[in-house]
C-alpha cells in the first residue's frame, strides 16, 4: 500500500528520490538515487530531527520545509506517523508535489509504518561484469547476419506485493524473454531479441 | 542593538508589502541587524541556526549552501535567503503574494 503512494510520487516530473523516515529518525524506505550513499543517511537523518526539533521549540511548530540548493532540492513534510524527504529538480512544480505528498501521507498509517522495519539503505551498485552485461534484458541493436551469442536469461526475482522490505528497484525493467536452448536468435527490424 | 528602522530602501518597500508580517536580517555572527514586526524577533533567534541545518541537511547530499529555505507553516510562510552580510528572514502570511515578495527579496540578496 505505501509502496503505491510512494511510486506516485516519484511519478512527479522532477522527483527523483525520496525517502521515509518514522517520528524517531529511522529510515523506513527509500529511493534515492544510487549516488546517495549507505553512509550518508546517518547524518541526513540526525540532522533533519534536529532541525525540527530546534524549530519546534524555539520558533512555531512547522511540519513542511522546503530547501532550495543550487544542484536539488529537499520538500520535507512531516506527519504525526512519519517524515517525508523528496530530493527532486529545480525546476519542479511544488503544487503538484505537495497534492501528492498529501495524498501519501494521509494513507500512511501509524500502523503501515510501525509494521516496516528499518530499511537498509541501498547499496550502490557495482559495476556489471561482462557476463551479466550479456544477460541483460534490454536488446542490444545488432545486424541480422549477425549471430548472437545463446545466453540463459535469468528469471525475473519474484515481487512480493506488501513486501515488508523496501529495496530499490529500477523503474521499466522489461522482464527477460525465454528462448528455447538451441533455437535460433530471433530478430525484429534488425535487433535481435 | 536591534534597529528597528532601516535606511534600505528595498528593505523598506518590503515591509510595506501586504502580506509580509515581518522581516529581520541577521549577521554571520547570529546578531541581529534589523528586525520589523513582532514574530521577526523570535524569527532571528533562530534564523542562523536554521541556515546552518539547512546547509548541513544538504551538505550530506553533496549540495552546495542552499540558497532559500522556506518554513510551510499552517497560517504562515517564512522565507529564508543568504545576503552578503548573513541573512535575511520574511514572515509572510496566506495572503502574500510570492512572485510580487520573491523578486524584492532577491534585489536584497544581491
Amino acid at each position: 500500500m505505501i509502496d503505491r503512494y510512494l511510486c506516485n510520487i516519484m511519478d512527479v516530473p522532477g522527483a527523483e528520490g525520496l525517502c521515509l523516515l518514522n517520528r524517531d529518525g529511522k529510515l523506513v524506505v527509500s529511493r534515492m538515487p544510487e549516488y546517495v550513499i549507505p553512509e550518508v543517511y546517518e547524518d541526513l537523518t540526525r540532522r533533519i530531527i534536529a532541525l525540527y526539533e530546534a524549530i519546534d521549540e524555539h520558533f512555531i511548530p512547522c511540519d513542511d520545509y522546503l530547501l532550495k540548493y543550487p544542484q536539488k532540492w529537499l520538500f520535507l513534510r512531516r506527519t504525526e506517523n512519519a517524515i517525508l524527504v523528496v530530493m527532486s529538480d529545480i525546476k519542479i512544480n511544488v503544487m503538484s508535489l505537495r497534492m501528492v505528498t498529501n495524498m501519501a501521507l494521509k494513507s500512511i498509517s501509524a500502523q503501515a509504518i510501525a509494521s516496516l522495519p528499518p530499511a537498509a539503505p541501498p547499496v550502490a551498485k557495482a559495476p556489471a561484469p561482462a557476463a551479466a552485461k550479456a544477460s541483460s534484458p534490454v536488446p542490444i541493436a545488432t545486424p541480422a547476419s549477425a549471430k548472437a551469442p545463446e545466453v540463459k536469461p535469468a528469471p525475473p526475482a519474484p515481487v512480493e506485493e506488501d513486501s515488508q522490505s523496501f529495496e530499490v528497484r529500477p523503474r521499466n525493467r522489461v522482464p527477460p524473454v525465454e528462448r528455447p536452448a538451441g533455437s535460433a536468435p530471433r530478430t525484429y527490424r534488425g535487433q535481435s531479441y | 542593538m536591534i534597529m528597528e528602522k532601516t535606511d534600505n530602501p528595498l528593505l523598506t518597500k518590503l515591509t510595506g508589502m501586504p502580506g509580509v508580517l515581518g522581516v529581520v536580517q541577521v549577521g554571520e555572527s547570529g546578531l541581529v541587524k534589523s528586525v520589523h514586526g513582532d514574530e521577526a524577533e523570535l524569527l532571528g533567534n533562530v534564523l542562523v541556526y536554521f541556515e546552518q541545518m539547512s546547509n548541513r541537511i544538504g551538505e550530506s547530499l553533496g549540495m552546495d549552501a542552499y540558497t532559500e529555505a522556506q518554513m510551510l507553516c499552517k497560517s504562515i510562510t517564512v522565507i529564508c535567503q543568504p545576503s552578503d552580510e548573513g541573512s535575511l528572514g520574511v514572515i509572510l502570511n496566506n495572503k502574500a503574494r510570492m512572485a510580487e515578495i520573491i523578486p524584492v527579496l532577491n534585489g536584497l540578496k544581491e
